[in-house]
């Protein structure tokens, strides 16, 4: 697009401040709710998909006193799990002329528009990692087939939406949905991460504003704690660290036009017991902990600089795929009207 | 080939629903218990250039005898024709002569979205003969499963040749000629979507050992 530095009619004497107001965009927390905290940085700049084997086993055995020949077996399984990736890529092309009236501005411009560049790629990363780049082929978290869907249910008086839900039960709602994810996995008792992403307007105030009220009778965090810190102790007195974090976009994404929020747990611990495991299939390595893949060719954009008469044109480019729950059991979407 | 007979939707995001189980006990249609006095019973065949459905493990075909070798090649190296029965009786015309099976079957493919191994026409088949004495997993009617427990080996099952699964005996459709050994409810099981042309797995699903 254009540069617009324009000249500008001024008083003399004056001073100009050196520094500038840039508009700040959300860092969305989305990266959080992927294995490892972010990209899994490993695909090729031309690979057209990711596939990801999988193995299954269904097992039997015979018991007798006495041994006798006709004995049953077990079946392995091989199949596959696949999603498309996407080459992301952006255009800025400027002259000597452009740089020196962004000077004019104390405005250094290719790097601010390496970073504009940037700033659209990281973006759209993280529409693809949420929303899909197609949604119609089962791309994006929140698109996973199979994933538990949750409604926040109305709380003992009849409330329904975030504002003026009682702040205990709304804790006690998100604890649930923690022990449910867990029960699924099989991950009772073994600490993992839990990430809660969602809107700012929807977990700060967990966060912040939803202190457990008081009731007739005792219960965990009245008038002292926030329904957030009621759901970080509680889950983490069990070894599970729950972590929030935050993504606007998430705005009426929900059902019915709620706001959106996901409750991920991101990686799977394949847990194990000393001795006689009944796991022992899954001890087999190499094994994928994850549950939430998003991949990439580079950690940041490649710029392609090439010069162009009077000029430079620099694209940025970055190979990804859109956010991947490998396993649906590890997503909860929850719709939480505000 | 007219219409594809193997479903490929080559865009689609896939993701397994089921990798967490409480216990894996089960069987898998389609595949026989390890046997070393009765493995070499497995055989290879070919599917019909005519057939317009896949056909995957734990289906009851029809077979043909191999055309004469001649100065054109030597089709009885392929084994023979086979096709999808749709007739218990084997002395009837696409009567079940044979069971298609999983086992050792690799170059039966599988696509994004349809994760039975299938083969289409054309493609090599691997079966096992009725009477072979071999012991396979079929599936079964879901509402059979708890009233065969009990019963006799030698009751009368049929074979529904719709959802290619044993059903309940009806005189039309005939007794199926097998001798059911044991029963699980927590076995994968084939479906098929007849509109899409997938054919995936039912990781939970009724399936019984059967000696043919």
């Amino acid at each position: 697009m254009a540069l617009i530095a324009p000249a500008r009619a001024l008083v003399h004497p004056s001073f100009i401040e050196p520094e500038l107001i840039i508009t700040t965009s959300q860092p969305s927390g989305f990266m959080e709710a992927f294995a490892g905290g972010g990209l899994r940085v490993k695909i090729g700049p031309a690979d057209k998909f990711v596939y990801v084997n999988r193995m299954d086993v269904r097992t039997q055995v015979a018991a007798q006193q006495a041994s006798a020949n006709l004995l049953p077996s077990a079946t392995i399984l091989l199949d596959y799990l696949q999603t498309a990736t996407y080459l992301v890529r952006t255009r800025a092309e400027y002259s000597d002329l452009d740089t020196m009236d962004a000077g004019e501005w104390n405005v250094a411009l290719p790097a601010a528009y390496r970073l504009a560049s940037r700033q659209g790629i990281f973006q759209y990363i993280r529409t693809a990692a949420l929303f899909g780049v197609n949604a119609s082929n089962s791309e994006g978290l929140l698109n996973t087939p199979g994933a538990t869907v949750v409604n926040l249910p109305p709380d003992i008086y009849g409330d329904t939406t975030m504002r003026t839900y009682d702040s205990g039960q709304l804790a006690l709602f998100f604890l649930l949905q923690i022990q449910n994810a867990m029960t699924r996995m099989f991950m009772a008792g073994v600490p993992n991460r839990i990430v809660i992403l969602g809107p700012q307007r929807i977990l700060l105030q967990a966060q912040m504003t939803n202190i457990v009220q008081t009731t007739s009778y005792q219960r965990q965090g009245a008038g002292t704690a926030t329904t957030a810190q009621v759901i970080k102790e509680v889950a983490g007195q069990f070894g599970y660290e729950v972590e929030f974090a935050f993504d606007d976009t998430l705005i009426g994404a929900g059902a019915a036009g709620a706001d959106a929020v996901l409750l991920v747990v991101p990686e799977a611990i394949i847990a194990s017991t000393p001795g006689v495991n009944t796991n022992e299939f899954a001890t087999l390595s190499p094994t994928l902990q994850a549950n939430t893949l998003q991949y990439a060719d580079m950690a940041a954009p490649v710029e392609v600089t090439t010069p162009i008469v009077e000029g430079l044109d620099v694209t940025s480019r970055m190979r990804i795929s859109s956010g991947w729950c490998i396993r649906s059991q590890a997503i909860t979407v929850l719709s939480i009207p505000y | 080939m007219a219409t594809p007979v193997i479903s490929f939707n080559p865009m689609q995001t896939t993701s397994t629903q089921t990798s967490f189980l409480l216990s894996s006990d089960g069987y898998v249609q389609g595949t026989f218990f390890d046997d070393p006095a009765i493995r070499y019973q497995l055989e290879g065949g070919v599917l019909s250039a005519s057939a317009t459905l896949p056909v995957w493990g734990g289906i009851p075909l029809s077979l043909a005898v191999p055309a004469i070798n001649g100065t054109s090649g030597q089709p009885t190296a392929l084994g023979s024709t086979v096709s999808i029965a749709t007739t218990t009786a084997a002395s009837q015309s696409g009567g079940i002569h044979a069971w298609s099976l999983f086992n050792q079957a690799s170059a039966m493919i599988i696509t994004p979205g349809s994760g039975v191994p299938v083969a289409g026409p054309g493609m090599s088949v691997n079966f096992a003969r009725a009477g072979s004495g071999l012991r396979i997993a079929l599936q079964l009617d879901a509402g059979l499963a708890n009233s065969i427990v009990g019963g006799a080996p030698t009751q009368q099952v049929s074979w529904d040749f719709t959802n290619q699964a044993i059903t309940t005996y009806s005189a039309g459709l005939g007794a199926l000629p097998i001798i059911i050994e044991s029963v699980s409810t927590t076995s994968r099981v084939v479906t098929y979507n007849s509109t899409t042309g997938a054919v995936t797995w039912n990781t939970q699903g009724p399936c019984a050992i059967v000696r043919i």
